[in-house]
């Protein structure tokens, strides 16, 4: 059963992935405990639809929870068995209603917010990408969110007025949730179930991320019991993750000075400035060569000969 | 529209409603909410908060936004309070601008006599999704036992301030689609919901999610996608009211941009199998919901019962080439039972 393996997006922030798909199938599968191969891919190109996650399992290629979740149930692994067909429908029902209320939300705070795009969503990817595609996805991915949320609320034409409309239902649709979990430790029963996965993923890198526009963040970090279930997930399945994240936080915390820290942020500083020293002289010579400034040099001396001045006096005569 | 127009025209109309409001004001310095008071003096109250409510407002860009001209084609613009209701609404209400708790407070005043409901002709234009929302707000409405006219305009989507049907005019509001009018009735105090819990309310929201996610866009699949339905019934109905090219560029035009919506929340790309289990997943949650009782919580309806029974009575009742949406439908015997109660008890009472 070790053969199933899963290409996902990088941690950041103390996060196992930094995206929701990802972040959905991984924690399900915590949840259930299935042996699995995780790795960290940094291109999304060879998979069936360009994004992340994939999930391997033989022949077969899964690339949504959904048919992951169908999948692992045809394998007997299942963390819903413990709902009755009542708490099931209820599931089904509370999943379609964060794809209605928070999902365009979410998708708002990460991609078409210009602010969060360009400060956190797009080097966040860029860094997780290898070269020639981190030009392509981040923009790709943006537009995607962008024509959802044109098709969603495409009577507004203020981009303003539909951040103020999707905030406030995601609100609403948080403070429900809230409601619903209560003070219990999982939405059904002592024991996690799929749901839980759902909301984790949804929940985590909102309270996570650092967002320079935190709006939607806010919100949930507001609420008291969702925070406190984000933490207790967090610390039950990744906690690997989180205390790797805090140690090396620590770690160049504690090695403290002002620039040795920048020097952390930027590694091979020297290389580079040496690269960019050679570059330019190269650029500045061969600007000179394209010119023929070394040609005049030479017609110059040429000139400078004693024979070529004697011709010149002897046309002027 | 250049910036400058715009802030022209805002400061002409900003001095018209000065020199309106100091007669109105004359004439009735009590605002009277919650009395008997004829049509024309409620349409005053009205009218006298608004411009409190303009002249309160120090933010010039959002009153900018409120004094925009409508740029909508309304047939009946005669209708002054109506007018401005619009205008009132497609750009606070439908928006939740920042004015809301003012235009709550302008809203509590009880439900008028003559509110219309406006939708496409039911006979030879509306569709099968179009339909459906305007059973599930008519059944809402009589369940509350508030009196409307059914009014069917060949152009109400575009009359709709969210562009979608249907809506209604209720004094000088217009309100649009099922979500927004029950918080339009629970301002002026009627709720069906008032006796449930939170936890059965926020119940009640993911199933109304559901349904709006799953059943409305399998119709929107079926009526738009599938090329039977399409060529059958859709093109016909949906081009009926226009004349030769504009009912086929129209019918393009619509096509398009429910497909564009579809591929957003990635329906497009399912076959008619994956649409249809999806609805079957749907009904199997709805029906274990229901169970045998005879409305979702409790005995009496609420708005998760107007929205079902518009759904499933609206997918039973409608003939259409492709039989199986209704087929799956049937199969629950007790989603459809609980439509047929539905409509004895609500609809056919004389």
């Amino acid at each position: 059963m070790t053969s199933i393996e899963l290409d996902i997006w990088r941690g950041e922030w103390g996060l196992a992935s930094i995206d929701l798909e990802c972040l959905k199938v991984l924690t399900y599968m915590k949840f259930i405990g299935v042996p699995v191969r995780v790795r960290e891919s940094s291109n999304p190109f060879f998979t069936p639809k360009g994004t992340l996650p994939v999930m391997r399992d033989g022949r077969k290629l899964l690339t949504n929870f959904e048919e992951v979740v169908d999948h692992l149930k045809t394998l007997h692994y299942s963390t819903d068995v413990h709902l009755n067909t009542k708490q099931a429908a209820e599931a089904s029902a509370f999943t379609q209603y964060l794809r209605d209320k928070l999902y365009p939300a979410f998708q708002y705070a990460w991609w078409v917010d210009e602010k969060n795009y360009g400060e956190l969503t797009r080097p966040t990817y860029a860094k997780a990408l290898r070269i020639p595609f981190n030009f392509y996805y981040p923009s790709r991915y943006q537009t995607a969110a962008k024509e959802m949320i044109d098709a969603l609320y495409g009577e507004h034409t203020d981009l303003k007025e539909i951040e103020k409309t999707l905030y406030s239902e995601a609100e609403k649709c948080l403070k429900t949730l809230s409601d619903r979990l209560g003070e219990s430790e999982y939405f059904f029963g002592n024991r996690p179930s799929s749901f839980d996965a759902i909301v984790f993923a949804y929940l985590a890198p909102l309270v996570k991320a650092p967002f320079p526009n935190a709006t939607l963040a806010n919100h949930v970090k507001g609420i008291a019991n969702l925070s406190r279930f984000v933490a207790r997930i967090n610390q039950k399945n990744f906690r690997h993750v989180t205390d790797e994240y805090n140690r090396q936080n620590a770690k160049k915390q504690s090695t403290g000075t002002q620039s040795e820290r920048e020097a952390a942020n930027f590694p091979n500083q020297t290389r580079n400035k040496i690269l960019a020293a050679l570059f330019a002289a190269i650029a500045m010579t061969g600007y000179a060569v394209a010119n023929g400034m070394f040609q005049d040099l030479k017609d110059f001396e040429h000139s400078g000969d004693y024979n070529d001045m004697f011709e010149n006096e002897e046309d002027d005569n | 529209m250049s910036v400058y127009n715009l802030w022209d025209k805002e400061m002409n109309e900003a001095k018209l409603k000065t020199s309106l409001s100091s007669d109105w004001v004359f004439h009735s310095p009590v605002a009277t909410p919650r009395s008997s008071s004829p049509p024309s003096r409620a349409g005053e109250t009205i009218f006298n908060n608004y411009i409190d409510i303009i002249h309160s407002e120090s933010n010039l860009s959002t009153e900018a936004k409120q004094t925009e001209p409508l740029d909508r084609p309304f047939d009946f613009f005669d209708d002054e309070e109506f007018a401005f209701g619009i205008n009132l609404l497609n750009n606070n209400v439908a928006c939740v601008g920042d004015n809301i708790t003012k235009l709550i407070q302008m809203a509590q005043e009880p439900w008028p006599d003559n509110v219309k409901l406006f939708q496409p002709y039911e006979v030879e234009q509306i569709l099968l999704p179009d339909n459906a929302s305007c059973l599930a707000v008519q059944a809402f409405l009589k369940m509350c036992n508030l009196p409307f006219e059914v009014e069917m305009r060949w152009n109400a989507e575009f009359m709709s301030p969210s562009g979608r049907v249907p809506f209604i005019k209720c004094g000088a509001f217009v309100v649009s689609e099922l979500e927004p009018i029950v918080q339009f009735a629970a301002n002026k105090g009627v709720s069906l919901c008032g006796r449930l819990s939170t936890e059965e309310k926020a119940e009640m929201r993911a199933y109304m999610s559901l349904i709006t996610n799953v059943l409305v866009n399998a119709e929107l699949y079926i009526s738009w996608l599938d090329n039977d339905t399409y060529n059958a019934v859709t093109k016909i109905r949906n081009s009926s009211v226009y004349p030769w090219p504009l009912g086929w560029l129209q019918t393009r035009a619509k096509r398009n941009t429910v497909a564009k919506r579809l591929k957003a929340l990635h329906w497009h790309d399912k076959t008619l199998e994956q649409v249809l289990s999806d609805v079957e997943q749907c009904c199997n949650s709805l029906s274990q919901r229901l169970g045998d009782k005879d409305y979702f919580f409790g005995n009496t309806p609420t708005e998760l019962d107007a929205l079902v029974f518009g759904h499933v009575f609206t997918i039973i009742t409608t003939r259409l080439p492709c039989r199986r949406l209704a087929e799956v439908m049937r199969r629950h015997e007790g989603l459809v039972a609980h439509a047929k109660r539905v409509d004895e008890r609500h609809f056919k009472r004389p």
